[in-house]
């Protein structure tokens, strides 16, 4: 909270008032510190979990500047509250929630995975029918999601800026919004005595999901 | 400097090892490849547990899910291995140094 005081103070100060290598870009320095973009960052974020060339991008979204739009405003807020602070400063929050993230995607991959090798065969997955499959294996599809929403949420909330300025993310997001309604209609049509029909678009559907994530194993190496 | 360490140097030096590693593409394709065969053996493995603590598939016999399941696993096992292979011998010389990895 304090710091979000100090990014309105930031905001306060106006344009005129700062040298004109700052506002030319050349040598950038926060308004209110006075110090250079590295220390700036180092006082705002302390340690991140990873540090790569592209973090310098989200980095400069850390500067509080004049003439920040409301979703800047929103995510520089949500940057510093306590919650997105302490995860961010921990040395193992970011590694445990992706601990859980994975065991997520190992549930919900998982049983999209063997339901989806039931759905390409006429015959289901040896004596297994696609609507037996669907009916047991819908718990693991609830309890993966379920992890893979609440520590993704708190490893976005740690970085907001990170994962607004990644496109890759946003893809992703838009598969999932997507994908989830998509996944439990055809969970419950399939749960019925399953038309083959059906059994091609939940794999159809299945597959989104598998592609939000491996694009987004794909981009955290990107970026 | 090890023997061990001295064959993760070789293999992190091969001029495939260094494409691999530089690759913007390649890299993540496999280690795409890599999560989705993890997902699968730990999925159809998590679904064998359920079904002896009797959580799921309580109408169905244990052996019909494990016969129906237990070659997926060794696919999914097969498919981490291969992916696995180039994943390590690209970053050999790094992981060597990382407790986890060995």
């Amino acid at each position: 909270m304090l710091l979000g005081l100090a990014g309105l103070k930031c905001l306060a100060v106006p344009q005129d008032n700062l040298s004109p290598a700052t506002r030319s870009g050349t040598a950038r320095r926060c308004a209110i510190s006075g110090t250079g973009i590295c220390e700036h960052v180092r006082r705002t974020v302390g340690r991140s979990h990873r540090v790569r060339a592209s973090d310098r991008r989200f980095s400069r979204a850390l500067i509080p500047e004049p003439g920040l739009t409301t979703i800047q405003q929103l995510l520089s807020w949500i940057q510093a509250t306590s919650i997105s602070t302490a995860i961010r400063r921990a040395d193992w929050a970011v590694m445990a929630l992706e601990a859980v993230h994975l065991l997520g995607l190992a549930l919900l991959g998982g049983a999209a995975c063997i339901l989806a090798l039931a759905a390409v065969r006429r015959s289901g997955l040896r004596g297994l029918s696609v609507a037996t499959l669907a009916r047991g294996l819908r718990p693991l599809f609830g309890i993966g999601l379920l992890l893979m929403i609440a520590s993704g949420t708190f490893i976005v909330l740690s970085m907001p800026f990170k994962y607004y300025l990644n496109t890759a993310f946003r893809v992703k997001m838009l598969l999932l919004v997507a994908a989830v309604p998509a996944t439990a209609w055809l969970l419950g049509m399939a749960g019925r005595p399953a038309s083959r029909l059906c059994s091609a678009r939940s794999c159809t559907a299945f597959g989104a999901v598998v592609a939000g994530r491996g694009l987004q194993r794909t981009t955290d190496r990107f970026l | 400097m090890t023997t061990l360490q001295n064959l993760c140097q070789w293999h992190y030096d091969l001029p495939m090892s260094t494409a691999l590693r530089e690759s913007d593409e390649i890299f993540p394709l496999i280690e795409t490849a890599h999560v989705l065969a993890v997902s699968l053996i730990a999925g159809t493995i998590v679904t064998v547990d359920l079904r002896v603590m009797g959580a799921i598939f309580r109408g169905e016999p244990l052996t019909r899910i494990t016969r129906a399941l237990l070659p997926y696993t060794w696919y999914g096992f097969v498919l981490m291995v291969v992916t696995g292979l180039p994943l390590f011998a690209a970053e050999a010389a790094k992981l060597y140094g990382n407790p986890l990895s060995v």
